[in-house]
């Protein structure tokens, strides 16, 4: 049994994030608001809604500890929520980006001090609070960035920060800001990291736009999924770039569940767990494969009821509809549309993984090789 | 199904299958606005190869691919005057009602005869297997349709010729 918890929201959940003891879960309707789900029961009820963007919001994240949330749009914007306990609301605080195209992604960093917003501008702001003008003020990183950055992620220094986009290069770069960071111990990433430098780039094999990017949780290692339908984990201890090709639709987003095992979801439905042998990465699981059974009887209500569905489409379209998935048009995985994003656990358990699709659903998986 | 169909309809189902592979992707030369790449063209590194499914010289489909929308060219088989002149008929009464079938364009590509455009935005209202379906079956249906079509215009001809005729018996 690989779900542990299934809800389908009426509208497509483009971006999402929990809170840290996952009681609540923040996400985008597909629209210019962030909705706040709470927990009750098997249930999410909507407690607040945050209406500041202009348009589509891009990308949520909540940071854990410090209970904040950072959203961006494409609007250029971004704003920092945070809550206030005594008048029950969500504030914002807007971020001075200084960038002039849509934002992509953002993301906390692990000390959560700082987060990153990608951006449409070729660029990605790293964004940190300025003491002096009490408001969140960015740097820009600029220098070898050639397009839209599709993809953030911390390494877990604090510092060190990757990225990737539609100019088909993964990198590594630094992201230090002078006076919020110590100075971090030297990795195999480099020694003297100064803002902007450029600790490493890499390619996919058929060189594809890079989807998603993923530290391994002891830094040492970076992975990345492009639009080839390839994973690509790059060590510069050792030197080793390995790809993995795989024969299914793109991935659209990775995570690392834990040193040797990474699940990436994307465009096929279901999430796939990809483990190190020792000697190459393989696929060794796609998760929701095992429980047909139990979506079969006790589902979400839409497939429920089959042969009303297939009477209907027969009366609808005048004829049985003919597809890939089963008889009544449902594909076989737990997902029935393109996975928007994949999430590891806030509080850092390893083997619990989270994912949102274009058809509504909010999944949360145990990762079993 | 005639045994060529079958493949060609195959070849189209996967290609648009790995296609249709769209997110959200807002323009990177012109600020807050969301345009379908392939249409604009403006931006080199989001596009994709274009791709020509063809079954012979008169039967092809054209399928360009970018990061937030695909577009798609079917060019229908025409083997003489009045299949030409059909096909040209039953597009065109497509293309007129364009915003009723949702991913229509309202003018094709040149060198083909019906056009479709899917953004990122058809795929998050619709399945993508169904969109995929939908094509597909339109490319069945448009070639048995076009030659239903031609045949009772012939039997009509036929009538009336006869009927004609039959007053110098």
């Amino acid at each position: 049994m690989s779900v542990l918890d299934e809800f389908t929201f009426p509208f497509c959940v483009t971006a999402y994030s929990f809170n840290g003891d996952k009681s609540q879960v923040a996400l985008c309707p597909n629209s210019n608001e962030v909705h706040i789900y709470a927990r009750s029961g098997t249930q999410w009820v909507q407690t607040h809604v945050l209406k500041e963007h202009d348009l589509l919001v891009t990308s949520i994240d909540w940071a854990p500890q410090t209970n904040r949330i950072v959203s961006c749009s494409q609007d250029k914007n971004a704003y920092v929520w945070t809550f206030d306990q005594a008048a029950v609301v969500w504030r914002p605080t807007l971020v001075h980006l200084r960038i002039n195209r849509a934002a992509t992604q953002a993301r906390w960093s692990p000390q959560e001090n700082k987060f990153a917003v990608a951006s449409g501008d070729k660029c990605v702001a790293i964004c940190y609070f300025g003491e002096e003008n009490n408001w969140w003020v960015s740097k820009h990183l600029k220098k070898p960035i050639a397009s839209t950055v599709l993809c953030v992620d911390w390494h877990p220094n604090n510092v060190l920060i990757a990225c990737g986009g539609t100019d088909m290069k993964a990198r590594v770069l630094s992201a230090f800001i002078k006076g919020v960071d110590q100075k971090p111990p030297s990795t195999a990433w480099g020694e003297r990291l100064p803002f902007n430098t450029l600790c490493g780039e890499f390619e996919s094999p058929s060189s594809g736009w890079v989807h998603s990017v993923g530290f391994s949780p002891d830094g040492e290692s970076l992975a990345f999924a492009s639009h080839d339908s390839s994973i690509t984990v790059a060590t510069p201890a050792t030197g080793d770039v390995t790809s993995v090709r795989s024969p299914n639709l793109p991935f659209t987003s990775l995570v690392w569940s834990d040193q040797s095992t990474i699940v990436v979801s994307g465009h096929d439905c279901s999430p796939m767990v990809y483990a190190f042998d020792g000697s190459a990465w393989r696929l060794v699981a796609k998760l929701g494969e095992d429980d047909k059974s139990r979506r079969s009887s006790t589902a979400s209500p839409s497939n429920s009821n089959s042969a009303f569905n297939l009477f209907r489409q027969m009366d609808s379209r005048s004829q049985p509809a003919k597809s890939s998935g089963t008889a009544d048009g449902m594909l076989k995985s737990v997902h029935q549309n393109t996975i928007t994003e994949l999430r590891s656990d806030p509080a850092g358990n390893p083997v619990e993984i989270s994912s949102s699709g274009l058809d509504g659903k909010l999944i949360q998986w145990r990762v079993q090789a | 199904m005639s045994n060529t169909l079958r493949p060609y309809l195959n070849a189209v189902r996967s290609t648009l299958t790995a296609a249709l592979c769209l997110e959200n992707f807002a323009s990177q030369i012109v600020e807050k606005h969301n345009v379908p790449e392939v249409e604009s063209g403006a931006t080199k590194e989001v596009l994709l190869n274009p791709l020509v499914v063809s079954r012979n010289e008169n039967e092809r489909v054209l399928i360009e691919s970018s990061i937030n929308s695909v577009r798609v060219s079917i060019r229908i088989k025409q083997a003489d005057d009045i299949e030409r002149i059909l096909a040209h008929k039953f597009t065109r009464f497509l293309m007129m009602r364009a915003e009723n079938f949702v991913i229509l364009r309202r003018v094709p590509i040149k060198g083909y005869d019906i056009s479709f455009l899917i953004t990122n935005f058809h795929t998050e209202q619709m399945y993508k297997h169904k969109l995929v379906d939908f094509i597909i079956e339109f490319m069945e249906e448009v070639d048995k349709e076009i030659s239903e079509m031609k045949l009772s215009l012939n039997a009509r001809a036929r009538i009336v010729a006869e009927t004609y005729l039959s007053q110098f018996v």
